[in-house]
This record gives C-alpha cells, structure tokens and sequence, in this order.
C-alpha cells in the first residue's frame, strides 16, 4: 500500500516537473522568437499590397512607403493607387493612430475603439501587429516540435481579446516566426499569416507575408522590397506634422 | 372490360406480390424526400423582378436578411447586451452566414474635435456595469440616428440582430442551426426569428406537423366513416389501402424526380387519401351490390360496369391537377399538379387491379342472394337521405334548378369581392412567432421586408451620390419607408467627420480618399459591390394592406420619371415587389388553369355520352359549384392565396367524378327499367349511396386541416369540403333535375329515342 502511495506521488511530481519544464521551454522559445521581432530598432521599405478576393480571384494593388522605430512608431504613407497618394496613418505608442487624407487637409485621430478591425481593405488588423512582445500579451504553451519548428499554443492574458488564441510556427534554429494561426474565442480558426524572411545585416526581416482570412475568403500579400534597417530614424519624423508634410 | 377482370383475378397472388415489392422500393425512396417551402425558389428565374431580386442577393452579400428580434424592458441592460454579443460571436463565425450587424458590433462614426472615431457604437469604453449606466447609455443610443428604429426600437425594448446568408449556402439548413442555437442559449428576454427564411423554416415546421399531426386524423376519420357506412373491416382496409399505396408510389416517383415537397405539395397526401379512397368506395359498392352468388362473378359484372366512370372520374381529375402544370405560375404549384396526377393515376389503377385482386384473395361471404354480407345493413343513410332526397327531385325538380340558380346569383356579386394575399406572414395565426415577430417588426422597425433600389453606374461619382441620398430623403416621405441605408449616407457621414458637411463632395477625389476609411467593413459589401460599379439602398417596407406596394410603386416611378438619370441607371426591387408580382399571376394563372380544366373536363365528358350537350349538363354541377365556391370565397373574405388557389380547379376534378358517377349509372339503369323517374331513384340510392360516402369522407378528410396552424390550410381544408358538399349535392339534385326536366321536353318535342343513351320502351311510349 505505501509502495502503491510513494508511486502514485512520485509519479504526480514527475508529471509537476515534466510540465513546468514544458512552460518553461514554451515561455524561452516566445521569449526568443520576441528577440528575433524585436531587435530591428527601426525599418523603412516600400510596401506592395496585394489584396485578394478569394471568391472571383479579383486583386486590388497598393503602394506605400513604411518608416517604423521599435514598434510603437510607425507611419504608412500611400502612393498609390493615384486615389489613395498622399493618405498616410501614423502610429504612436498608446495606441493612438492618426490619419490625414491630403485633399481634405486635415488631421484626425482615429479612436483605438476601431483597432480590431481591417484597415484599407487588408486582412491585417492593428491588432495583428502589436507594439508589445507576444510573451507580455501571450501565454505559449509548446505543442509540438518538428525537425524544423516549434509549435506553440498562444493563450491571450488579456480577459477581453480580440483572438480566443493564436498558434505559432516558429523555426527550431533562428527562432523566428513562420506560420501564425489566429482563432476566434470558439476555437474556428479565422486567419492564418504565413512569413518569408530575407537577412539584412545578421537581423532577419519578413519581406513577405501572406494573411489569409478563411472566413471573409480574402488573402493580402504584403511585399517589401528597398528595406533598410536601423538607420537611426529620429523621433521627429513620427509627428503629426511630419503626417502632413511627408518628410522622408 | 372482363379481360381486366379476370387479369385481377388470375394473377391475384402476382399482382398483390408485385404491389408489395414496388412499395417496398418506392417507400425506400421517401429517405430522401426534402422539402422547400421558399416562395422565391418556385419563381420563375427569367421574371424581370424576380431576376433583379436574385441579382441582389448574388451581387450584394445576399437578399435574404435574417433577423434574431430581442425584447425586454432595455435592451442595453448589461445581461441583454452579454446575450446580444453571444449571439453576434455564434453567428460571424457560423459557416453560411455572410455579415452580422447587431449593437454590439455596429460601427459609428463619432467627431469631437480633431478627434474622429470609427469604432464600434457599444465598446470597452462604455459597455454598462449596472442598471444605471444601461439607462444612460438607452437615451445615448436611441437618439443616434443611424441606429435608432433600425438596429434598436426608438424606446430602447427591443433590438434586431441582422444577418445574411452565404451565396449559395442552403439558407434554410442554416437557419436552423440558427434556431437550434438560439434556443441552446436559454435567454433570460423574449427571442424571435424574422425575414423571409425563417418563416420558410415555419412554414416547413407547420407543413411536417401537420403532416404528423393530421394525416393520421384525417385516416382515422375516414375510416370510421367507411366503416359506418360498408359495416365491414375490408369496406374500412381497401379503400384506406389503396390510397395510402397510391400516396407511396406517387412520392417514391415525385422523390426520384428529384422533387421537394412545398406548402402546396405537402396537402396531396390528404388529397390522395381522400380522392384515392373513393375510387375503390365505388368498386366496393357496386361488387357489393351485385347480386351474383359467387365473389368471382361478382368482380366480372361490377368492374363491368366502374371501369369506365372509375378511368373516366380519375382522367378527369387527373385533368384538374395537370392543369396546373400548363397554367401555374409557380413551380411548387406545378409540381403539386404533377404530384396529385400520379397519385390520382395511382389509385384508380389500384381501385381497378389491386382491389378485385385483393377481394379474389380475400372473398367475403356472399349472402345467398347475391351481395356481400356485411354485419349489419345501413338503412340510415338511404331511408332518410337518399330516398326522400330522390322523391323531392322527382317532385320538385324546378324548385330544384330554382335555388341552384338563386345561389348562383348571390356568388356572382361574391366573386367580385374576392380578395388575394400572397404574404407569407399573413400564413399564420396571430398568436404564432412568426406573426409576433412580423407585428414586433412592424410596430418597432419599420417592417420586416426589404426593399432595395439599384443604381448601376460610377458609385463614387458624386453624381451618383448625391441621387441617392435624394431618393433616400424621398423614399423616407412616404408612409411606407422609414429607414433607408446606402453607401451615400456613409460618405456623407465621413465627409462630415472630416469637417466639411453631411453632404456629398462636389469632387470625386474627395470621396476617393474619404473611400480609403470605408475598408472593408462587412456592412459596406452590402451596400456597394467590390467593382464599386453597383450600389444599393436598403429601405424597409412597411405595408398595412393589399394595395400598398402599388401605390408605392407608383410613388417611385413618378421620382423616376421626373429624375432622368444620366450616366446611370436605377431600378426598384425587394420582397413587396416580388409579392405583388406574385400576386399578378396568382390571378392569371388560376384563371388559365380553371379554364384548361374546364375545357378538357367537358370535352372528356362529353366524349364519353357521345354529345356535348350531354357532357354541359353533367358539368353543370360542378360549374354551378366553383362559382358558389367563389361567391362564399368573396362573401366571407377567404383570400386567393398560393393554396386556396388550387381549390376551383381540384374541386373541378374530384366533383365531376360525382356526376360522371351518376350519369354513368343512369345509363345502365335506364335500359333495366321502364321509367326515367325509378331509373333516377335508383341511381340516387346505389350511385348516390356512394357518392354519399365519398362525399362525407372526403370532406371529412379535408375538413381536419381546421387543424392545421397554417391559415391558408385552414381555409383550404374548408373550401374543399364545401366544394364536395356543392358538386354532390349538384349530382344529386341539380343533375337528376335538369335529366328529368330534360327528358319532359325531348318528350314534348317527339325526340324521345335520344333522351339520355337508349330509353326503355316503356319511357318512349311515355307511359
């Protein structure tokens, strides 16, 4: 009987054990994969968008022009289509997003009330881009581990969230990201983010990513060619006059 | 005619055991009997409404909205909104479902200041905790324009959570899941379906239940009936027997066609058990009454005589439902028409094969008179209806045709009131929760049924724009219009928060860049397709009455006309459009129909007396009936609608039977006696015995749809009835009447020998 007691606990602290080592491995593999995403101090690239409609295959081309430092800064300025040149939205820390559409010529700000959906007819929501690492938003839980990738269970900290979770693929040896799945609070996945990443001086930077949204039957590709990375972009550039003026 | 005869009899065994196995085979098929009781799907698709309403839906995310109405005391208290957002989370990720919009996902567009919010209307930022803050948050919400008697009742108590379906996606299978869903939730507040899938979805529920509900009603009913009036258990078994085997067959073949039951189709087994029934009622009543001592013989003599009237009365009613296949507007009316036929066919064939087959298989004892030996006999019926019925005709058959005409008369002025409704709302009782939701709809939303006006053109040309916002206003001063959405009202909306007036901007590029915050926004794809060459208004349609949708058709042609467009065009379509549309060819096509059968109905019967006088006089009745049918139709307010519809033409298919029956029997006493008065005397008392019985089963068989929770079936169940009590009381009264009165003036005018078929010589004599 106390042989059959000693194993049952012995073997429950095992269990213990086996699982805080596997949260401890998933939480060093995000924190790592975070190290990846967050080392480029800064970026600027040009940025093609292609938008399309899974249902009749129609695609819809924009360009723009991105500055980004860390990643609470970034502004966006469109130059094309012709329609769209000159509006630029620019990003600061807070989540407070501001938007000038030149022919009206004015500045607004736009209520972070409105951050969880699509912007410009893209499948990537503000929130798909966070300003904080995903180990400060996200508890990983490491699911699987191929030759190549781990695959981590992304669980939202956050009470009210806009995904129930996410799932990454993330590569074994440069532990950057490959694959994101994001899934409603239900569990129905409802887009998938697929990375291609191209080395720019030691860093990797994802120069395409494919988002696919399953339920709207809708894909944006998002290619970025001309990157240049850590600069030393100064502060200045990201003010709202600078949204007006489009200062380089 | 004795060749069929002793067919039936001779292979017994084979054709009972083929009628078993074929039963077997075509029950097997009913597995996969479906039913769509969509109004929409049985329109023709080249209709110029119809096809721009379709058009709608495939271009702009769906015509057909689905809405899930909750009510409580405020609809913002904190535990309502938690359910509202359960549902909204459930329904955006059901597969089949396009776009939700309810108050916790609208989008609103607040300006303070520099500061432009396009978010959510109820958010994080000001989502109530308590009571209070619901209450403060109701008059916020109720006095925003955009949502108020739109998405929310002006008094805060109800809220709408709107939907469409996916092109493509079988709307009625997720409707369902819809329903099932809903109701797994337990809410705390009232709850209804509305918009027009669910009430298909009703419509379907009704149709399985009273399926369920009243087919076995009605079976048992007319089979205490037929037992009443054979007093014998194979007076009771065949006659149920044969229509139930027709009613199989009939599906199995409908099934394999790849047909689906509709509110219309769903009644033909009630019809097929009370038309199919009375196919063998009268060949058990004429093998009863013969007199010949042996079964064998006893089938010979009597299929002798009913093959003909049996063949004759089912061609005839076959030509009552096949006429709607040639005259009918709606598809679920053809396939009724095709559906009844082949059951019609069915249960004559059986009444003709199967019965004498199964009565050689199973003799009964023959009493040594000749006839079958029932328990008791059934004087009742014969000494106090059929003989003094008979003994009146022959005395007053002038005060006969006198009342027949008379009621003619008063029909007349009835038809001309006859009124149509061809809304499926109108289909239910007031207490049933497609009509409260309709009533809820109306009262707190503006109605229920969308209309859309089209325009096809450049949608971000101002001039474009600014029409329909123009037409909005316009579309709103009407009584009928109280709500109207467009992708015009949006960028008004936008160009406003971006500080220059809710008002469309003179220069395209502006609404260009006012058109990069539009995004992707689920509820813009509904308003303006992705080639930005197509654009809608939604409007609701509020109608109080038949009339309405004209005068408001009227309303918008006179903007249309007085509003040429230039480089764009402008079209109105929507649900009330479609029912008037509907409602048009209700009309035509009941009256092209009526007229087929009519036609081919005298022509069948006239071929059969060889004269067409002869076959005018035998449809009399039944002419003389539908027109009273009209006349109770339009004196009571029983409205034409897609069931009632059927009722003139079915009533002229099953009650020529009864005069067909008579005159047939007519023919054979007329040459067994030497008076035309003891030849109608006996014709009432055996032809009438079963047009009697056939009379009181059908109408009692139909007359169970009272039952039923579907208003038109109600309507129909009783028009039938009083359709069958008119054409047998017709063939039992104004028939023998006109035959009698007829004959006085053939005789008058010396043409005696062609009185009706050959007259004994005792009648030419005028003896």
């Amino acid at each position: 009987m106390k042989t059959r007691i000693f194993l049952i606990v012995a073997g429950f602290l095992l269990l213990s054990v086996i699982k805080a080592k596997g949260q401890e491995e998933a939480k060093d593999i995000l924190s790592k994969m975070d190290d990846v995403i967050f080392s480029i101090k800064d970026k600027t690239a040009d940025v093609k968008m292609v938008l399309i409609n899974l249902k009749n295959g129609k695609e819809n081309v924009k360009k723009a022009v991105i500055m980004q430092k860390g990643h609470s800064k970034k502004m966006f300025r469109y130059v094309y289509p012709k329609s769209d040149s000159g509006i630029a939205t620019l990003t600061l820390p807070g989540d407070q997003i501001y938007l000038y559409l030149p022919l009206f010529k004015s500045v607004k700000k736009i209520s972070s009330n409105s951050n969880g959906g699509a912007f410009n007819k893209s499948d990537f929501s503000l929130r798909d881009t966070p300003t904080k690492p995903y180990s400060e938003l996200y508890t990983p839980k490491l699911e699987a581990t191929t030759d190549t990738s781990y695959i981590l269970t992304l669980i939202p900290k956050a009470d009210k969230w806009v995904y129930g979770k996410l799932v990454a693929t993330i590569d074994k040896t440069q532990y950057y990201l490959e694959k994101l799945e994001y899934y409603s609070q239900k569990g129905q996945k409802l887009k998938e983010a697929v990375y291609h990443y191209k080395k720019i001086d030691s860093h990797w930077v994802a120069d395409k990513v494919t988002m696919t949204n399953a339920v709207k039957q809708h894909k944006t590709v998002t290619i970025m060619s001309n990157i240049k990375i850590n600069t030393g972009l100064n502060d200045d550039l990201f003010t709202i006059e600078n949204l007006k003026g489009g200062k380089k | 005619m004795e060749k069929l005869a002793n067919i039936a009899i001779r292979y017994r065994w084979t054709i009972f055991v083929m009628v078993l196995l074929l039963s077997a085979f075509f029950g097997y098929q009913l597995k996969f009997l479906k039913v769509d009781s969509n109004i929409v799907d049985s329109l023709p698709k080249d209709d110029t409404v119809v096809s721009l309403f379709n058009e709608v839906g495939q271009r702009f995310g769906g015509n057909e909205m689905g809405m899930i109405i909750l009510e409580g005391q405020n609809v913002l208290d904190p535990q309502v909104l938690n359910d509202i957002q359960r549902i909204t989370d459930s329904l955006s990720e059901m597969n089949g479902i396009l776009s939700v919009t309810s108050l916790t996902n609208i989008m609103n567009i607040e300006v303070e200041g520099d500061n432009f919010e396009v978010g959510k209307l109820i958010n994080d930022n000001n989502w109530p905790q308590n009571r209070q803050q619901a209450d403060s948050l109701r008059k916020v919400v109720t006095a925003n324009k955009m949502v108020a008697g739109n998405i929310i009742s002006t008094d805060g108590t109800a809220t709408i959570i709107l939907f469409t379906f996916q092109e493509n996606d079988d709307v009625h299978a997720v409707s369902q899941k819809i329903m099932d869903m809903v109701k797994k939730m337990n809410l705390t507040e009232k709850y209804y379906f509305g918009g027009s899938s669910f009430l298909t979805l009703y419509v379907a529920d009704v149709i399985s239940d009273d399926l369920i509900r009243l087919i076995p009603i009605s079976f048992l009913l007319i089979s205490v009936i037929l037992f009443m009036s054979f007093r014998s258990i194979r007076g009771v078994v065949l006659p149920i027997l044969t229509a139930a085997l027709a009613i199989l067959w009939a599906l199995g073949i409908f099934v394999m066609l790849g047909m689906k039951l509709s509110m219309v189709s769903n009644n033909v087994p009630i019809i097929i058990l009370a038309v199919g029934s009375a196919y063998a009622i009268h060949v058990l009543n004429r093998i009863n009454q013969c007199k010949e001592k042996n079964t064998r013989m006893a089938i010979v003599k009597a299929l002798s005589f009913m093959i003909v009237p049996v063949a004759l009365t089912a061609l005839t009613t076959m030509v009552g439902f096949l006429s709607f296949i040639f005259g009918a507007y709606l598809k679920m009316i053809r396939d009724f028409g095709l559906l009844a036929a082949m059951g019609t066919f069915f249960a004559a064939m059986f009444a003709l094969v199967f019965v004498p087959a199964m009565i050689a298989i199973f003799p009964a004892k023959r009493k040594k008179g000749g006839g079958a030996v029932s328990r008791h006999e059934n004087p009742i019926m014969t000494k106090y209806i059929l003989l003094p019925l008979s003994r009146m005709v022959i005395k007053k058959r002038y005060t006969v045709v006198t009342v027949w005409l008379l009621l003619f008369a008063v029909s007349i002025v009835g038809i001309f009131m006859i009124k149509r409704s061809v809304d499926v709302s109108d289909y239910f009782k007031p207490n049933y929760p497609a009509s409260v939701a309709n009533k809820i709809m109306a009262e707190k939303f503006g109605g229920s049924k969308p209309v859309f006006v089209v325009f096809k053109g450049d949608m971000q040309s101002p001039e474009v724009l600014k029409r329909m916002l123009d037409l909005e206003k316009y579309m709103k001063n009407s009584p009928y219009i109280s709500n109207t959405q467009s992708i015009a009202d949006v960028v008004a909306k936008l160009n406003d928060a971006m500080g220059e007036g809710n008002v469309i901007p003179g220069d395209e590029a502006k609404i260009q860049q006012l058109w990069f915050l539009i995004g992707q926004q689920e509820s813009v794809s509904r308003l303006v397709t992705e080639d930005l060459d197509q654009g809608i208004i939604i409007a609701k349609f509020n109608d109080h009455g038949h009339n309405d949708i004209k005068v408001f058709n009227d309303y918008m042609q006179k903007y249309f006309r007085e509003h040429p467009s230039g480089n764009y065009s402008i079209e109105i379509t929507g649900m009330p459009f479609v029912n008037s549309q509907l409602d048009k060819s209700l009309l035509r096509s009941q009256l092209f129909s009526l007229v087929i059968a009519i036609v081919l109905v005298i022509i069948i019967v006239s071929l059969l007396f060889k004269s067409f006088i002869k076959g005018l006089y035998a449809s009399l009745p039944i002419l003389a009936t539908i027109a009273i049918l009209y006349g109770i139709m339009g004196l009571t307010g029983i409205p034409l609608n897609v069931v009632t519809v059927l009722v003139a033409s079915i009533a002229m298919g099953i009650g020529i039977d009864y005069s067909i029956h008579f005159v047939s029997h007519f023919n054979h006493s007329i040459k067994n006696y030497n008076s035309i008065k003891t030849a109608v005397e006996e014709t009432m008392l055996v032809s009438g015995k079963a047009i009697m019985i056939n009379f009181i089963s059908v109408s009692a068989g139909f007359l169970v749809l009272v039952f039923s929770e579907l208003v038109p079936m109600i309507y129909f169940g009783i028009l039938i009835a009083l359709s069958m009590l008119g054409s047998s009381m017709g063939a039992l009264t104004l028939l023998p009447s006109i035959i009698l009165i007829g004959v006085r003036k053939y005789k008058t005018n010396n043409r005696v020998n062609n009185s009706l078929k050959e007259l004994p010589d005792s009648e030419k004599q005028g003896k």
